[in-house]
């Protein structure tokens, strides 16, 4: 039965990494000319201090027309310096429409709060989404504006994690080039279905009509953009957009982060399902949240089967010193070679390999059309062997978390 | 299209491996085979002149026997890994299982012949349990250890063989892991120091 899981979930990853490998090669939607429409950027503010002068100062210096940008900044009620932050800013560029929007926060108030606070000021026929701990590039808004067609709801930029110096912002660099790029590539086959709060470009007439973010949703961000796919919307990502954003530094924080992620996405999959399997949705119907949903299982899964082989192993091997005491030691041999060879299941072993190789061709095309700086270090062998595993105890957290209805918390 | 095509070429890789592998195990328990009538064909030399040189047949067996105990851990990785070769595999471990009785029955009769103060265990085990794994680790451990002077014969108590159905009734063998330690039967696990013991005790 367990080889029988290990050749399903073989199957599984191999097929996706070819199919992935297969949309690389995919050509990008030629590049139009420039528009500045009118837009509205929010960027709603908790005591973020320091990090929200960097993030209004970056949107200033924005290569866009003054005179259609408007910056509005929702206090959230911070209790440290973040107001007279912004007050300062409002000052020191007072040539910019800005506009400071001051509310009280209860303790379950969170980001899509601020937002929808900011929706009301909001005098655009766009109306984008900065968290205050983000840096926005010079060209990154013009990157964007042009792609609005009709049909498309929203457009969000690529993000990259800001200046990396500890263990834990390194392996968080790897992994946004990667989700990064497979967002692009899900964009190229029309199957995106998130947006993030790094820098996200809506069209303002879907939140008159369909209502601002979700306020009780974990991932309001991601929610508002299966909200538009149900509705008929395209979500796509501009690939010459970036971002920089600051990410959690510490185990907690991170753990917290993903968990908090992970239960929002199993929450909005299961919002929404009636999308799933369902060809009137398109490839996203009837492939991306089928496949969100199986990945999902493969995962439970396979972090079943390495617990109970882990459990195993560490059994049989306690037993075997219990059993021998100090000649455990003595009778240690270095395998033969030969017969260890001869001893792989090819069978099970050979896609496997395939399946890596499939991995890693996608990191390196990453990397190069993120733009992202590539140095072999530790941290990426850490990313490739042992972070794995932590991930899918995040996402057994995350599910025990959403099916026993534990206490949301941002 | 592209995944059924590396699986595809999994599988052969996967059967020319096997191939590799039955040949392998097919061509080393006919050396073991030839090495053991040779050993037959010497004993009856011997005895036809009436010399008895006991040293030189001890350590022929001895060499043939720990061989063998390799040979048998191959077979039986090797069994578990075949998809398509399981015929061929149950072949040569039943040949195999023979070859071991053979080896046994021979040791035994040095022992009785020479007067020799070695010690042989006919261990019965079953295939894929944690327990006779386990015994069968320190059944190893114990043979590093002896220097030459123990040897171990192991047997799939339920393969399907009329020799290996014999040797079960004989000892009366219900369960597993079995072993028959200088002939006395011990049922169940027995760890290091236990076997030991009843070694220590056998010899005195």
């Amino acid at each position: 039965m367990i080889e029988v899981l290990i050749w399903f979930v073989t199957f599984f990853s191999l097929f996706i990494g070819i199919f992935w490998l297969q949309v690389t090669f995919l050509k990008e939607p030629e590049r139009k000319n420039y528009i500045f429409p009118s837009i509205s950027i929010i960027v709603p503010c908790w005591n973020v201090g320091c990090g929200v002068w960097k993030t209004l100062h970056s949107i200033a210096n924005l290569d866009y027309p003054k005179d259609k940008l408007q910056i509005i900044a929702v206090n959230h009620s911070s209790t440290d310096n973040t107001e007279s932050l912004i007050k300062k800013f409002i000052y020191s560029y007072s040539s910019l429409n800005i506009t400071l929007v001051q509310k009280a926060r209860a303790p379950n108030h969170m980001k899509a709060h601020a937002f929808n606070e900011g929706l009301k000021y909001v005098t655009s026929e766009y109306v984008g989404c900065v968290d205050a701990d983000t840096i926005v590039m010079k060209d990154s808004l013009k990157e964007m504006m042009y792609l609005f067609e009709p049909n498309i709801g929203a457009v969000i930029s690529i993000i990259k994690v800001n200046q990396p110096k500890t263990f834990y912002e390194k392996l968080q660099q790897i992994e946004y080039v990667f989700s990064s790029y497979i967002r692009l590539l899900m964009s190229r086959i029309n199957t995106l279905q998130t947006t993030h709060g790094a820098l996200s470009v809506y069209r303002k007439s879907f939140f008159d009509k369909y209502g601002g973010f979700d306020e009780n949703n974990l991932t309001e961000d991601f929610e508002v953009g299966m909200r538009m796919r149900y509705y008929g919307y395209k979500v796509i990502l501009a690939s010459n957009s970036f971002t920089y954003t600051f990410v959690p530094n510490s185990f907690k924080w991170f753990w917290k982060q993903r968990v908090r992620w992970y239960r929002g996405f199993i929450h909005n999959t299961l919002k929404y399902k009636s999308m799933a399997f369902n060809k009137n949705y398109g490839t996203l119907g009837w492939f991306q949240l089928p496949l969100n949903i199986f990945s999902l299982i493969i995962v439970l899964i396979m972090f079943s089967l390495m617990v109970y082989n882990l459990a195993d192993k560490v059994f049989v091997w306690v037993s075997k010193i219990f059993s021998l005491g100090l000649e455990y030691f003595n009778g240690w041999q270095i395998p033969n070679i030969y017969h260890s060879l001869l001893n792989l299941n090819l069978i099970l072993y050979f896609p496997i390999i395939v399946s890596l190789l499939a991995c890693l061709l996608i990191y390196i095309f990453a990397y190069k059309r993120i733009n992202e700086p590539w140095k072999f270090s530790l941290v990426i062998l850490i990313y490739f062997t042992i972070y794995p595993v932590f991930r899918s105890a995040q996402w057994v957290h995350s599910v025990y978390e959403e099916l026993s209805k534990t206490k949301k918390k941002w | 299209m592209i995944t059924l095509i590396i699986f595809g070429a999994g599988l052969l890789l996967g059967l020319y491996l096997d191939n590799i592998r039955s040949n392998e195990v097919y061509d080393e328990l006919r050396n073991y085979e030839l090495n053991t009538e040779s050993y037959l064909v010497e004993q009856a030399f011997w005895d036809a002149f009436d010399i008895n040189d006991c040293s030189i047949a001890e350590k022929r067996l001895n060499f043939i026997s720990a061989e063998l105990v390799e040979l048998g851990y191959y077979l039986n990785s090797y069994e578990t890994k075949s998809i398509f070769k399981d015929k061929e595999f149950k072949y040569l471990a039943q040949r195999y299982f023979l070859l071991e009785i053979k080896g046994y029955i021979l040791v035994n009769q040095l022992k009785e012949d020479c007067d020799l103060q070695n010690d042989v265990i006919l261990y019965f085990y079953m295939p894929d349990d944690s327990t006779s794994e386990l015994q069968g680790y320190v059944l190893d451990n114990l043979v590093q250890a002896s220097n030459g002077t123990l040897d171990v014969f192991s047997i799939n108590k339920d393969f399907d063989d009329p020799a290996i159905e014999s040797l079960t009734i004989y000892y009366n063998i219900t369960s597993s892991p079995t072993l028959v330690i200088n002939g006395k039967v011990k049922e169940g696990y027995t760890n290091y120091l236990g076997i030991q013991k009843i070694l220590d005790e056998t010899f005195s």
